[in-house]
């Protein structure tokens, strides 16, 4: 054969074969991968942020109350009676193994500690509340607490010695909780993800058989119609879970707007730092990739019943 | 003695569809590599399974195939596709694949063999020239005529000059014109060293380029009619 001189078709000026071998996205149901991973992707960022969180509250709670003690000393008579005596449980406590500093909190800290729960504060004022120390120990269980409520018993049965430790528990019992559900959820999503990929794939395999089969007697390997699926569901994942992380974005922006200014005393409000958005972020990749690879692995398996 | 080994060597060969009656019946034969040999028989004689086994399509219910001197029983399916892309076929239906413009049909079988550059471009074009498709060469095959479609078949066949090419009834949709300057192409491939296998029932054809025969009937080879090494 000899050479011609090129026509100017539009043939002439492009690349060949630039496309897919095989029609993905032409009839198949695949085309709604993207709106099925949307959702779902969303469902997954939020599950991990839920879980981050509870982590970052549960590391503040336990920052916090680890070796706090509270003494409550209720007032005797008048108001220098009262600071003489609490200077004496001040010097009895100093003493204790393991505790290493006490604090009496002033009468306004201790309103301000009970006005959300007993109100007006100018009230409060008048009333003859007890004295909170704030006893910090050198460790979570650096103070015996048993032989400190006893000493403190000795002086004054009404003291009370609290460590937190009751409360403290199931608060975090709950957090965690919370945390499991949350990544319970997140395992289950994920688990729903692939099985949309795996469903997509053999959709479109089913589907576009008969091309495949071509491809195949022409000497296509079977990497070759596997790449083939994996740059649609390249295209798809990315498409699905960028949407989902724009939405779960929003989403937990908008609720930090909403609920940021309420103010619980005696809690942390857990926030998503630099490193947390990151990991939320790292949710896409992980859903591309994932897809990329259980695509091929499904379309392996599937070409590997033909002939 | 040194004898070289035949391109395609059947032995006792059967194949059946399912658990159907035997479509090809104890077929020994062999064709030695840079030989061009016809197909012929009667309709339901089995040319088109024949040339299915021979392009590794279907494997046979019994008997043994040796092709490239490679036995095809024990053939690893990993190693399927570098034999396949060794061999061009005409199918009876074309099957080309309609979401891809003509070029694209012809240049597949290079891009399979991963074969890229501005060289894949003008070639294809020029072949898409020779067989008289120039001038549709963004079509999609759905859009051509049957004749038009068989070309593009053709063309797709010979892109990438096979070591082994089996045509499926090449001519059944061309007048006599394009119908030889079809089979010159074949014959010219033929002259590059390609072993040419052309399943036909079209006796002038047969006649007109003089090769040699394999006779089909009821699944059964002819030797008696063939001028193709045929072993009974």
């Amino acid at each position: 054969m000899t050479a011609r001189p090129a026509s100017r078709s539009r043939a002439n000026d492009r690349k060949i074969g630039r496309g897919l071998d095989i029609p993905l996205g032409t009839g198949g149901p695949d085309r709604f991968l993207a709106w099925l991973l949307a959702p779902m992707t969303y469902l997954a960022i939020l599950a991990v942020a839920v879980a981050l969180l509870v982590g970052d509250l549960l590391a503040h709670w336990d920052n916090a109350a680890a070796g706090v003690i509270s003494v409550q000393v209720p007032p005797i008579g008048d108001r220098i009676a009262t600071t003489a005596r609490v200077g004496q449980i001040m010097d009895i406590i100093e003493e204790v193994d393991g505790v290493a500093s006490v604090r009496a909190l002033p009468p306004d800290e201790t309103v301000e500690l009970l006005e959300p729960w007993l109100g007006d504060a100018a009230i409060l004022a008048e009333l003859s509340l007890p004295v909170m120390l704030d006893v910090r120990a050198d460790g979570p269980e650096a103070v015996d607490i048993a032989a400190l409520t006893a000493t403190m018993h000795e002086i004054d049965a009404e003291i009370t010695v609290d460590d937190h430790g009751i409360w403290l528990d199931q608060i975090l019992g709950a957090a965690e909780t919370v945390g499991a559900i949350a990544l319970a959820s997140l395992g289950l999503v994920a688990l729903a993800i692939l099985a949309s990929i795996v469903l997509a794939a053999r959709a479109g395999f089913a589907i576009h058989r008969q091309t495949i089969e071509i491809l195949h007697l022409m000497g296509a390997t079977d990497r070759y119609i596997a790449r083939q699926f994996q740059r649609r569901m390249l295209s798809l994942t990315l498409r699905g879970a960028l949407a989902g992380l724009v939405i779960a974005a929003i989403t937990l922006v908008a609720v930090h707007f909403l609920v940021g200014p309420v103010r619980v005393p005696l809690t942390h409000a857990p926030t998503l730092g630099p490193l947390d958005w990151v990991l939320l972020c790292l949710v896409v990749p992980i859903t591309v990739g994932v897809g990329w690879a259980i695509s091929r692995l499904t379309i392996l398996a599937a070409l590997s019943r033909l002939a | 003695m040194n004898r070289v080994e035949p391109l395609i060597r059947f032995d006792h060969v059967g194949l059946r569809y399912g658990s159907g009656p035997e479509v090809l019946r104890d077929l020994t034969f062999t064709v030695p590599a840079g030989a061009f040999a016809f197909v012929t028989g009667p309709s339901g004689a089995g040319k088109s399974s024949l040339i299915r086994l021979m392009h590794l399509s279907h494997r046979p219910s019994r008997g043994l195939i040796r092709m490239f001197g490679r036995d095809m029983a024990t053939l690893a399916k990993r190693d399927l596709p570098a034999i396949r892309r060794r061999i061009g076929v005409v199918f009876q239906d074309f099957q080309l694949l309609n979401h891809l413009s003509i070029v694209d049909n012809v240049a597949l079988p290079l891009r399979l063999a991963g074969v890229n550059g501005d060289g894949v471009r003008s070639h294809v074009l020029d072949l898409l020239r020779w067989v008289g498709l120039g001038d549709r060469l963004e079509a999609s095959p759905a859009t051509l005529s049957g004749g038009e479609q068989q070309r593009v078949a053709i063309a797709r066949a010979v892109i990438n000059r096979p070591d082994l090419l089996l045509a499926d009834e090449p001519t059944g949709n061309v007048d006599d014109e394009i119908g030889m300057r079809l089979m010159q192409l074949f014959e010219e491939l033929h002259k590059l060293g390609t072993t040419v296998i052309v399943a036909t029932h079209d006796q002038n054809l047969i006649e007109r380029l003089g090769h040699s025969v394999m006779s089909l009937q009821d699944g059964y080879l002819y030797p008696g009619l063939a001028k193709a090494e045929a072993a009974s």
